[in-house]
């Protein structure tokens, strides 16, 4: 049953009697709490050991450290950029093992055709630091970015490893952090290969995918792509080469060195040439 | 079995596919979150994390309030 408080303007209501102490009575001992308390996590939360029931702000406190690793998010921020984050494995056909930070396909790709359908965003900021992956799942998303009419600038940080490579150059522009590498080397299949001429033939086809997508996207050449792919002595453990922050802007790959914000800068500045370019087509 | 899975990375295939055939894989089901169509896990806390969003409605993906990771 709900209960109803009484209060004196109501109709009916029951009016407050104070309770005047019996001047016969002797003054009533104050409620003691009992000499051996059970601790009950539930109706004595202040108990020791006992779980503090946390509600309100502070719970949505907790949910943000506990899941965004910061107390507070900044929100309502109204903007016409879309920033799309690609970190740690780029996850392909299959569910990687727990131990990886995955970027998955499905989740990006409709993203992106969403942020192409939509009116509101202009363009979108894409941040990577990604240790590769999936090829077939890399080159998707690579190709996604490639053809969308929209606006793109990709922001290499920390790293753009090998499939990330084709993503940071499939943008409109492209910025990497001067201390941020990319690391460029040949394709390998994992797993279970057939030892027979065609597995070859298959791997140096896959390869030739990327060198096309990468060189035909950056101003890097096809035999300079090559020859960093195949170096040896730069790898303890493979061939291939590491080439860091402004090497990248120097071999073509990138367009220039920089952080957040340049890379939104830049962003701005070609919403609004394209601004300007629709303008044009109106008149 | 992870036959002829295309890895490009600088990590060893060890390395990033350990515990693959230990896996376990969660427990998902289908449902709504918001109106939203999605893929649902549940954790060990009674709650379900949205896996992914399944919705032919683009507007979805780019929903502020419903996003793969959320906690219901």
């Amino acid at each position: 049953m709900k209960k109803q408080r009484y209060t004196s303007d109501q109709p009916g209501a029951v009016p407050f009697t104070p309770v005047t102490p019996n001047p016969m009575q002797p003054p009533s001992v104050p409620d003691l709490p009992p000499t051996n308390p059970q601790p009950n996590p539930q109706t004595n939360p202040g108990v020791p050991g006992a779980p503090k029931r946390v509600t309100g702000q502070a719970k949505g406190t907790l949910e943000n450290i506990k899941e965004l690793g910061t107390p507070t998010v900044p929100e309502n921020i109204k903007s016409n950029i879309h920033c799309v984050t690609i970190v740690g494995q780029i996850e392909g056909h299959i569910v990687l093992p727990n131990q990886n930070k995955t970027t998955k396909y499905e989740h990006i790709i409709p993203q992106l055709v969403a942020i192409e359908q939509d009116d509101n965003v202009e363009g979108v900021l894409l941040i990577l630091n990604t240790v590769g992956g999936d090829v077939e799942a890399g080159l998707a998303i690579a190709e996604v970015v490639a053809t969308m009419t929209k606006p793109t600038v990709a922001l290499v940080l920390g790293g753009g490893h090998s499939i990330g490579v084709p993503i940071a150059v499939s943008g409109s522009y492209s910025f990497i952090a001067p201390t941020a590498s990319m690391t460029i080397h040949p394709i390998r299949l994992t797993g279970l290969v057939i030892g027979v001429p065609q597995t070859y033939d298959y791997l140096d086809k896959m390869q030739d995918r990327v060198i096309r997508f990468v060189t035909d996207h950056s101003k890097v050449t096809e035999e300079q792509f090559r020859q960093l792919m195949f170096k040896t002595g730069e790898l303890a453990r493979d061939i291939g080469t590491v080439v860091i922050g402004k090497d990248a802007v120097e071999y073509g790959l990138i367009d220039e060195v920089g952080g957040i914000g340049q890379a939104l800068c830049k962003l701005k500045e070609i919403i609004e040439e394209r601004r300007g370019k629709e303008r044009c087509m109106l008149q | 079995m992870h036959a002829a899975v295309i890895l490009w990375t600088p990590l060893s295939a060890e390395q990033v596919l350990a515990g693959f055939d230990d896996q376990i894989y969660p427990d998902y089901e289908s449902g709504e979150v918001a109106g939203i169509p999605v893929l649902l896990e549940k954790t060990e806390n009674g709650k379900k994390r949205v896996v992914r969003i399944n919705s032919t409605d683009l507007a979805h993906f780019l929903n502020k309030n419903v996003y793969p990771g959320l906690l219901t």
